[in-house]
């Protein structure tokens, strides 16, 4: 088999939602001499850009792009450890959350694993979170390329989001760090009225979207 | 100065266009139908006929005549003394007295008894007093009576019924799990509504409608596809409306079949089909309104998608209408402009055989 026979295998499991075969596939391509980087360039990451595009398509549903993420997952628990020193591994930290007064998190998780399946870092604070222990997290991290990616599904707790994009720059951390929000109410209108960077469709657009601001 | 015509956004509120504006949101409304459907484009002269049914200087308009269709309501029982909330106008009475004022005041052509609270499940404890209530009533109207409600799978999950939440479950990765779940509710929905029907066909019910197929996803509708199949074959001479809850069936278990087809992702097309193949004898599309745009575009938009159901369906179609569907704009009370506007064009340009 060739490297690319390898890479491409690593994309089918992908795609097929194979958690079992992605793991087999995952071993073989290490021990074919492929580097971790590569693998997750090149094959896994291919694979998670065809199930997004078909999601967004409506021609996969979310069980299958959730199985596919949980394949790339248990790809990444192999090759995360291979990562460790390579400067070039990875797109940086997400610090990810639910705004405070909103629980609703079925969005969230799945950017936040979307995310991790993509090669990010992932620091979940979880639902419900203060813009303070937000800003808290961020300044532990400070240094680090770093992406926020905060989810409302309340017009209510959206309002926070402007609360976020304030304390940053009060903090002198706002040029320091890429803002991403998403959610039902969340338009680009509103994102560009508070200052932000980003927001996106769905769970697979957020991937694409939080890859192409961290280029 | 060019002419501009009172027209609506998709929320209901009052904007005006040219003609030229009109005709160009339909286009735009027509090509994104085209493009999720892969369904064929209106003719220019359906174009037309629209951008004439829009700028029509009338407050209202009717369908010419010898082109009347059929009205059917659902949840019109309690249209006369629900709250506003239940898109009634609160008038003292009973359901019984709103079947007789739909019947003999406001000219409607089918009624359906319902229970306040519009779901299937909830139906079980009360059956005694819904077999009472549809007895009286037949036994003071003429006009075909259903009994309807809501498939509504979201009862059968947790915290409202026997099956772990599907939503849960997927959050932790469970997939198995919630696919076993939404198929064991769906089994569940597919007794309860046989069960409750029988019930109500012995009390002189003329039928049944499935109102909002769909809602909680592909289970519900394969939910619904069932208890479909069950009761023509109980019951040859049943009268049975489905009608959907939406445009798109959502894939949340995503591997559901009907009849060798994936339920996931169906448009109005092709949930016709399978609709038509489990038994019933009246489809209703449904196309839901984009608030952010003109009633011309979700107009536009929703004849393409509903022209495409008529024509694949084998079964009379009538076309959901009301607020957030059909091209009406989404508010509790829609305008009589914008209704009566978006009804005519389903009739003379989809070729709805009711509404």
């Amino acid at each position: 088999m060739s490297n690319q026979d390898y890479l491409d295998k690593l994309r089918d499991t992908i795609v097929n939602q194979n958690i079992n075969g992605c793991v087999e596939a995952t071993n073989e391509a290490l021990a074919a001499g492929i580097g971790a980087v590569e693998a997750i360039e090149n094959g896994l990451s291919v694979g998670m850009k065809i199930v997004g595009d078909k999601f967004e398509a409506a021609e996969i549903y979310l069980p299958h792009i959730m199985m596919s993420a949980k394949a790339m997952s248990a790809a990444m628990e192999i090759l995360s450890p291979l990562l460790v020193g390579d400067e070039n591994a990875g797109h940086g930290l997400a610090i990810t959350y639910v705004q405070e007064g909103d629980i609703h998190d079925i969005g969230h998780r799945l950017v936040t694993t979307m995310l991790g399946a993509n090669g990010f870092e992932i620091i979940d604070l979880g639902v419900d979170v203060p813009n303070e222990k937000v800003i808290e997290e961020v300044i532990k991290n400070k240094g680090k390329k770093m992406i926020l990616v905060g989810s409302a599904l309340m017009t209510t707790s959206m309002l926070g989001q402007k609360d976020t994009v304030e304390l940053l720059k009060e903090e002198g951390l706002r040029d320091d760090i890429k803002v991403m929000f998403g959610g039902a109410p969340v338009s680009d209108a509103w994102i560009a009225e508070i200052g932000a960077d980003a927001t996106a469709e769905n769970a697979a657009d957020a991937s694409r979207v939080a890859l192409e601001i961290m280029k | 100065m060019t002419t501009e015509y009172a027209t609506r956004m998709g929320d209901g509120q009052r904007i005006f266009m040219t003609r030229e504006q009109i005709l160009a949101d339909l286009i735009e409304g027509m090509a994104d139908a085209t493009d999720l459907g892969t369904i064929p484009d209106l003719s220019e002269d359906e174009l037309d006929k629209l951008v004439d049914i829009i700028a029509t200087p009338a407050r209202m308009v009717g369908v010419e005549p010898g082109k009347e269709v059929p009205v059917t309501h659902d949840i019109g029982t309690i249209r006369i003394d629900g709250d506003q909330g239940n898109s009634g106008v609160g008038i003292p009475s009973s359901r019984l007295v709103g079947v007789m004022m739909h019947e003999r005041a406001f000219g409607a052509d089918t009624m359906e008894l319902g229970h306040i609270d519009y779901s299937y499940k909830p139906v079980k404890p009360v059956i005694s007093n819904e077999q009472q209530a549809m007895e009286v009533c037949q036994q003071n109207t003429i006009i075909p009576l259903l009994y309807g409600a809501m498939p509504n799978l979201g009862l059968y999950y947790t915290p409202d019924g026997p099956f772990e939440n599907p939503g849960d479950l997927m959050k932790a990765f469970k997939i198995d799990e919630a696919r076993v779940s939404i198929e064991g509710a769906a089994k569940h929905a597919t007794r309860d509504i046989t069960w409750i029907m029988r019930k109500m066909m012995s009390s002189g019910a003329d039928g049944v409608n499935f109102d909002t197929v769909g809602a909680a996803g592909d289970g519900d509708m394969y939910a619904s596809l069932h208890a479909i199949e069950a009761l023509r074959k109980e019951f040859p001479e049943i009268y049975i409306e489905a009608g959907m809850a939406g445009e798109l069936t959502l894939g949340l278990h995503g591997d559901l079949q009907y009849d060798g087809k994936v339920l996931a992702g169906m448009w109005p097309h092709q949930q016709a089909e399978v609709v038509s193949k489990a038994g019933a004898n009246i489809f209703g599309p449904v196309v839901n309104t984009n608030t952010s745009r003109s009633a011309a575009w979700n107009l536009g938009r929703a004849v393409t998608f509903v022209k495409a159901a008529v024509k694949a369906s084998s079964i009379p179609c009538h076309v959901n209408m009301g607020m957030g569907v059909g091209g009406i704009p989404m508010f509790e009370t829609p305008t009589i402009d914008a209704v009566s506007r978006a009804s005519k064009a389903m009739v003379e340009v989809a070729g709805v055989d009711g509404i």
